[in-house]
């Protein structure tokens, strides 16, 4: 497994800090909506309270120095000090003091702690505003009003109004609103809880199982039946995990298929074996913990170079595959080679991060190979050799038959010649019988000498070169027919040919091929009446079929085995001349054109004598 | 040898060939004056010792091929390399008929080729033929 897939199965779960966070953030969001509310509220409420305040103070402290004006006149300090104790009755009153117009205090009276109001006789001078205006002014938690009286002529009414009403107003709305806010937490943090409750537990199921999909079976995740939100990503999922499970059985099917097939090895970015199967343990004798984190090198034979290896290594490291033969070396030093392939894993950086041998043995087809070739240089030497011999054969049979046609027709002229020498010179002392037994032995070495002649003849058509060209063999056959006709005009043939037959051969030896034939043709139809010779040829599926026909004395079909041996003769030399030589030479002819030849026949029904060539033009 | 002017040059190794061509010749009045050499060399030897007007060259050359020392074929070659002997008319008379002998033959220089039949009439015949040809009928280079 790669190291990202390690780290993906192994980081902590998010859901429970998700689950955490989207808790908190929404009671944070219900509060903070709440303080601002009350914020907003407690604002307007206070203004509204300050300015009720205000209005009840300038109500009093007016009414005082209205009244406080008539008492100045008079100068009745007594019904003044009455008046700010009955104003001072006010409860929010703090203090209330009258000032001439150069600020000595008149009267003044204050709030104590206890709540009862009493003068004050040693009050300090006061600043009281330069404007003969009514001036208002908030201190830390009272109201400061100055009133001039009769426009400040006659002094001034100072009033310090309590803004505890007001405070209390505030306090109150903000408590009420963060208890209001800390309830909504509350409430809310328990819905959300509640709400995400199965949802979480959906993604959370949701997370498992994509975490398991890699070692995935084909498995199916259940729906949560509440959790609609995220039906979607489980379909998604088990869409997901169907594909991966039928990638992953492809894979692992084909992973099977390899291993039964095929010796599988792979090896790290450094050369190191991470995976051998059966078959390369078996191969190389080596148990499988004995191969793993093992260089592939472990292996190596003495039968390839230095070279060899960094070429290969050259061609994997830059991503390519490479396909070769090798031999390696088994546990125990024997040597096997394997056909391998070797594909290189490429990672997102386009560098190759593993390399996966594939290896078929092939020691066995190496050996056979070994051995044909070793068998192959042998069978040219035997060839060689053979050749050699049959070119001694050869040249011995040219000898051979130059010293037939020389030397045995020299004693053959000596027997005949000097036999017709006494038959010339002393014929006067020779008597009948004498000289019938030397015109025999006369009539014998002319035939002896014509047998050879045959002989050679026949060598001839084997041991000569062919000459291959274009042949007509209608035109051949007429010629050879006309030639006949020019040399015996009294004998009376009737001619049929073929029209232009044209095959690839040597046209001096199919020469010779239709003189034996069309003269054999010729021969034995000389006591024929309304003799007839005919040239034909047959088209069949296996090629054409020539044929040399005649109504001549035809011979036993029994013999006809017989007919194609040189000096076999079907006739009596009285009843046909000739030496027997004429099919063999024939037959010869047609075989070395690669061609069969075969005759039919009945006696008094004439002969057949069909011939094929190997090769048509 | 004779020292009489030769006529025909018979080079023969096989002494019952050279008896039946003597034959043959006397039977035609032509066996005068016939030279008989044995082998190449000495036909050779025979030639080379011509060609002057007191001593002059056969009219003809009756050659065998195989021949002891040195062949009908080398015979040919030197005489016709000599320019003493270049138009002499040489026959080639011989018991083969295989091609390359009357193909080397004819490229050496050969006037004619005939093979010896084995029938002693027939043989007769050619030599009578031969005989007529070249001493009579055929107008020889002049010596």
């Amino acid at each position: 497994m790669s190291s990202l897939g390690k780290q993906l199965v192994t980081k902590p779960p998010l859901i429970r800090k998700l689950y955490f966070q989207l808790v908190i953030f929404g009671g944070l969001a219900v509060v903070t909506a709440i303080l601002l509310f009350t914020w907003k509220v407690g604002n307007e409420q206070l203004d509204f309270a300050l300015s009720s305040d205000q209005m009840q103070a300038q109500a009093l402290v007016r009414n005082t120095a209205s009244v406080a004006s008539n008492y100045l006149v008079t100068n009745d300090f007594g019904a003044l000090e009455e008046l700010l104790l009955q104003a001072a009755t006010f409860p929010d009153v703090v203090s209330l003091t009258i000032v001439d117009s150069t600020g000595n205090i008149f009267a003044s009276v204050q709030r104590r702690a206890d709540g009862s109001i009493e003068p004050i006789f040693n009050a300090q001078n006061l600043d009281f505003p330069t404007t003969a205006k009514e001036k208002v002014s908030l201190l830390k938690d009272a109201m400061e009003i100055w009133t001039p009286i009769e426009q400040a002529s006659l002094g001034w009414v100072q009033l310090q109004y309590s803004l505890d009403n007001a405070a209390i107003v505030q306090k109150e709305i903000w408590s009420n609103g963060i208890t209001t806010a800390v309830f909504a937490f509350i409430v809310s943090i328990f819905t959300l809880i509640l709400l995400l409750k199965k949802p979480m537990r959906a993604i959370s199921h949701a997370t498992e199982f994509a975490r398991g999909l890699y070692k995935n079976t084909g498995k199916v995740m259940p729906f949560e039946r509440s959790a609609y939100e995220i039906e979607q990503l489980e379909h998604a999922l088990n869409y997901a995990s169907h594909q991966i499970y039928s990638s992953n059985k492809d894979l692992t099917d084909i992973k099977l298929a390899l291993d039964a097939h095929a010796i599988v090895g792979i090896t790290n970015e450094r050369g190191k074996l991470t995976y051998v199967n059966d078959k390369f343990c078996d191969l190389t004798g080596y148990q499988r913990a004995e191969l793993l984190g093992k260089n592939y090198s472990i292996l190596k034979s003495a039968q390839h170079n230095n070279d060899f290896f960094e070429t290969l290594w050259q061609t994997i490291s830059m991503g390519n595959i490479w396909h070769g033969e090798i031999q390696n070396a088994r546990k125990d030093g024997s040597d096997y080679w394997v056909e391998t392939t070797i594909v290189p894993f490429i990672n997102k950086q386009a560098e190759p991060y593993q390399y996966v041998g594939i290896q078929t043995d092939i020691t066995e087809r190496k050996k056979v190979t070994h051995e044909l070739e070793e068998y192959q240089e042998h069978l040219e030497e035997k060839v060689e050799e053979r050749t050699h011999k049959l070119k001694i054969a050869n040249s011995e049979l040219e000898s051979f038959c130059y010293s037939i046609s020389h030397d045995l027709r020299a004693p053959l002229r000596s027997i005949d010649g000097f036999s017709q020498a006494l038959l010339e010179d002393y014929s006067g002392n020779l008597d009948e019988q004498a000289r019938s037994y030397l015109n025999r032995v006369c009539a014998s070495s002319q035939r002896m000498g014509e047998l050879i002649d045959d002989l050679l003849e026949l060598s001839k058509v084997v041991r000569s070169d062919m000459k291959k060209s274009n042949v007509n063999l209608s035109l051949l056959a007429t010629r050879v027919f006309e030639q006949l006709t020019e040399r015996e005009p009294e004998h009376k043939v009737g001619f049929s040919c073929a029209s232009r037959s044209i095959v690839s051969g040597d046209e001096r030896l199919i020469l010779v091929m239709f003189e034996n034939l069309i003269g054999n043709a010729w021969k034995f139809t000389a006591r024929t009446e309304n003799a007839k010779i005919e040239f034909g040829v047959e088209h069949k599926d296996q090629g054409d079929v020539y044929f040399v026909r005649d109504n001549g004395a035809g011979f036993d079909e029994k013999y006809k085995h017989k007919m194609f041996e040189p000096f076999q003769r079907l006739h009596s030399n009285e009843e046909f001349e000739g030496s027997g030589i004429g099919l063999a030479t024939v037959q010869r002819i047609v075989r070395r054109h690669g061609g069969e030849v075969w005759a039919e026949s009945a006696p008094d029904s004439g002969a057949i004598i069909f011939f094929t060539f190997g090769e048509q033009a | 040898m004779s020292s009489t002017a030769a006529r025909i040059l018979l080079v023969e190794d096989n002494p019952d060939d050279e008896e039946l061509t003597l034959r043959a010749l006397r039977h035609h009045q032509m066996a005068e004056n016939v030279v008989v050499a044995r082998d190449g060399v000495e036909a050779l030897d025979f030639l080379f010792s011509k060609g002057t007007e007191l001593n002059p060259l056969p009219h003809v050359v009756l050659l065998d091929l195989n021949l002891p020392r040195m062949s009908g074929h080398e015979v040919l070659k030197a005489v016709r390399e000599d320019d003493r002997t270049r138009s002499l008319p040489v026959v080639v008379l011989t018991s083969s008929n295989e091609e390359s002998d009357i193909q080397n033959s004819y490229r050496s220089g050969a006037n004619s080729y005939i093979r010896k039949p084995v029938d002693y009439r027939q043989f007769v015949d050619a030599v009578e033929k031969i005989g007529s040809y070249w001493l009579t009928l055929n107008q020889g280079p002049i010596h």
